[in-house]
């Protein structure tokens, strides 16, 4: 019923897991309303405590499950802390992600994108110039296919104010 | 009759026919391109269709869904690598016959079965769906409710071996449903006293993070393989003389798909998984199955390529999706306030009618399109993959910013692509928890209308379909305890 080969991180996955869990049926109380003079099933408190609760009756007998596996195969540490850092590592990549989204509404999204596109591309380990050209047409493509054809809502950039009118009316509403 | 041909007329709109182009081609594309695969495809694109026509968004994310694995085998048979994961018993006997000199026989192959599944399930739709339509006005809101639980438990049980972690994670996505302001006392339920929390966790946003994000990630830290292709010689027809040879292989298959489409929560693998052992167990020399056997690459080809067409028929029936794209095509159904089910069948039957042409021509052209243009597809196939990450991110940085243009939602987006990252590396499945957040919803509306006529348990299952809906669930988890059973026995 388990996975039958324990995985590194597994067990860090379950530890995390049950303190979830636990932390949500401990703020039950607090994060729903009980109305008195009501049906159980009735009460805004039933379904996500039925969920919770869902959530606990396959975390535990999973959580046997890992523990089972991994005695197994203990003097695995080394190999925990190396999974637990690998799970750190698109951490860096929320960063820049975060950035760019921080940065369409001041420098628009074209700007913004092409930015994006090309440092990301150098940062993937890429350094010709043809991957270079490549990721700012991608970038431009992208663009042109969403904001000027397709015309999806996305704020356009404060720097277009400083644009003469005509031009900065045309990129509002095309970049 | 007339209404079918006023139907029709919508296929004289050039929008119609771009998004059927671009749909179906864009499909094929992405398909081929191993680590994208139509969910990223179909949760990035989703937004931009909230704003156009109804039936030209379906249109191109159905093309995307239906031609995704017909490009998918093509990695999966040249090089070893499937194009997207339903893809991946084609390489058994697809990279065999490539090794063997006969990649073009394997390609080719692939397209027919593909278009053999792809034309029997848009048969299967049109019929069983007017008739399931038939039946529909009868469903209640607890036939609805029991057939929302049925999907949720085959979906936990056809994950074999993560029965347990799967059933969790559909409590998990039933659980992110519920938070924010609940609808009937409009009280707050798990908001943390954060308002950006009021109004719940976005569908998109989550799809998004779990499946496009989670995606890019994996792409960027991994490494770039390059493949070398091998070279494509021999007729475009040679797979059509196989497929005519092995027709029963392909009926069966395709007949598989169809039911297991059908069927909530269960989807291509199992649809595969059947269909070649059936198709093993009836050939002539099963041995050569895994080793190139053309049966293998048309029963896995054609059960696969069957099911898109025949998982809308719940969709449409009864409004209840039963994988992960047709619940992500269910928002775009809401959003234009066509609401699947029985009415659809009254008051939207032009729809329903155009999306049935628009299916068949998806195919059709996709058939083609792959015939004359496979080598171009090849070059494609081999950008490089930490690009497709870098692109992927960006992307779904369109997908997530248009909905309210926030950061908010892009940073839960970001943190749901960490846990999908997780659940990836962790070998963990993700459909679960988009599963239990839709049909979560589904199930806690219904669960409420049907409080004025519950009053024991027995109340829930003494209609006839919820009945029979109740007693398919006991059969189905007593068939999966008995085979755990039966597996410690061994």
């Amino acid at each position: 019923m388990g996975k039958e080969e324990y995985q590194a991180g597994d067990l860090v996955f379950v530890m995390l897991v049950l303190f979830i869990v636990l932390a949500l049926l401990v703020s039950i109380p607090f994060e729903t309303k009980w109305f008195d003079g009501i049906p159980l099933v009735k009460q805004p408190r039933f379904w996500p405590t039925f969920c919770i609760v869902g959530m606990t009756f396959f975390a535990v007998p999973y959580s046997i499950q890992v523990w089972r596996n991994y005695k197994f195969q203990l003097g695995q540490v080394q190999g925990e802390l190396n999974e637990l850092s690998s799970w750190l590592r698109p951490l860096e990549y929320v960063f820049y992600f975060v950035l760019y989204v921080w940065s369409v509404p001041l420098t628009g999204y074209l700007l913004s994108t092409l930015l994006f596109f090309s440092l990301l591309t150098i940062r993937a380990g890429y350094r010709s110039f043809l991957m270079f050209w490549v990721s700012l047409a991608t970038g431009f493509g992208i663009v042109v296919v969403f904001k000027s054809l397709l015309q999806v809502k996305i704020s356009s950039g404060a720097i277009y104010d400083y644009l003469p009118d005509s031009w900065g009316t045309f990129f509002m509403i095309y970049f | 009759m007339d209404l079918i041909l006023s139907s029709l007329e919508i296929f004289l709109r050039w929008d119609v026919w771009a998004a059927i182009l671009v749909g179906s081609i864009g499909g094929v594309i992405i398909g081929a391109i191993p680590g994208v695969g139509p969910a990223v495809a179909i949760a990035i694109l989703l937004p931009a269709t909230y704003s156009m026509d109804p039936l030209i968004g379906i249109t191109m994310l159905l093309g995307i869904y239906g031609s995704a694995m017909y490009g998918g085998a093509i990695p999966a048979i040249l090089i070893n690598i499937p194009g997207t994961p339903v893809n991946a018993l084609t390489t058994y006997d697809g990279y065999s016959m490539t090794k063997d000199n006969k990649a073009r026989r394997a390609v080719t192959l692939a397209y027919w079965s593909s278009f053999t599944g792809g034309i029997v399930s848009i048969i299967a739709l049109v019929f069983m769906t007017s008739l399931i339509a038939k039946v529909a006005p009868l469903f209640g809101s607890r036939d609805i409710l029991m057939a929302a639980l049925l999907g949720l438990v085959l979906v936990v049980i056809s994950h074999r071996k993560q029965t347990l972690i799967a059933g969790l994670l559909v409590f998990f996505g039933m659980f992110i449903g519920t938070i924010g302001m609940e609808s009937v006392k409009y009280t707050k339920r798990f908001t943390f006293d954060q308002s950006w929390l009021l109004s719940g966790f976005d569908l998109i946003t989550v799809l998004l993070g779990l499946f496009a994000v989670s995606q890019a990630f994996i792409l960027l830290i991994g490494n770039d393989e390059r493949a070398i292709m091998p070279s494509l010689k021999g007729k475009k027809n040679e797979g059509l003389f196989d497929l005519i040879k092995y027709k029963t292989v392909a009926l069966i298959s395709a007949s598989m798909g169809v039911i297991m489409g059908i069927i909530p929560g269960v989807g291509e693998f199992l649809a595969q998984f059947f269909s070649y052992n059936i198709a093993k167990s009836i050939s002539d020399k099963p041995e050569r199955f895994g080793k190139g056997a053309p049966e293998g690459i048309i029963a896995a080809e054609t059960a696969n390529n069957a099911v898109p067409a025949a998982a809308m028929i719940p969709l449409l029936a009864l409004g209840i999706p039963g994988e992960a794209l047709t619940a992500m095509m269910l928002s775009v159904f809401y959003v234009h306030n066509i609401i699947p089910g029985p009415d659809l069948f009254v008051k939207h039957i032009d729809f329903v009618y155009g999306l049935y042409a628009s299916l068949f021509l998806i195919n059709v052209i996709v058939m083609i399109f792959l015939l004359f243009a496979t080598k171009y597809l090849l070059k494609i196939i081999q950008i490089p993959q930490r690009f497709l990450g870098v692109s992927i991110l960006g992307l779904s940085f369109v997908g997530v910013y248009t909905l309210r243009n926030s950061m908010i939602d892009c940073i839960v987006c970001a943190v749901f692509g960490i846990f999908g990252y997780i659940l990836k590396r962790l070998d963990l499945p993700i459909v679960p928890i988009i599963l239990g957040m839709v049909l979560g919803n589904i199930m806690e509306v219904k669960f409420r209308a049907s409080q004025a006529r519950i009053d024991t348990f027995f109340d829930y299952i003494n209609r006839p379909i919820s009945g029979t809906i109740f007693a398919i669930i006991v059969v189905a988890l007593m068939i999966h305890f008995w085979s755990i059973w039966r597996q410690k026995r061994k």
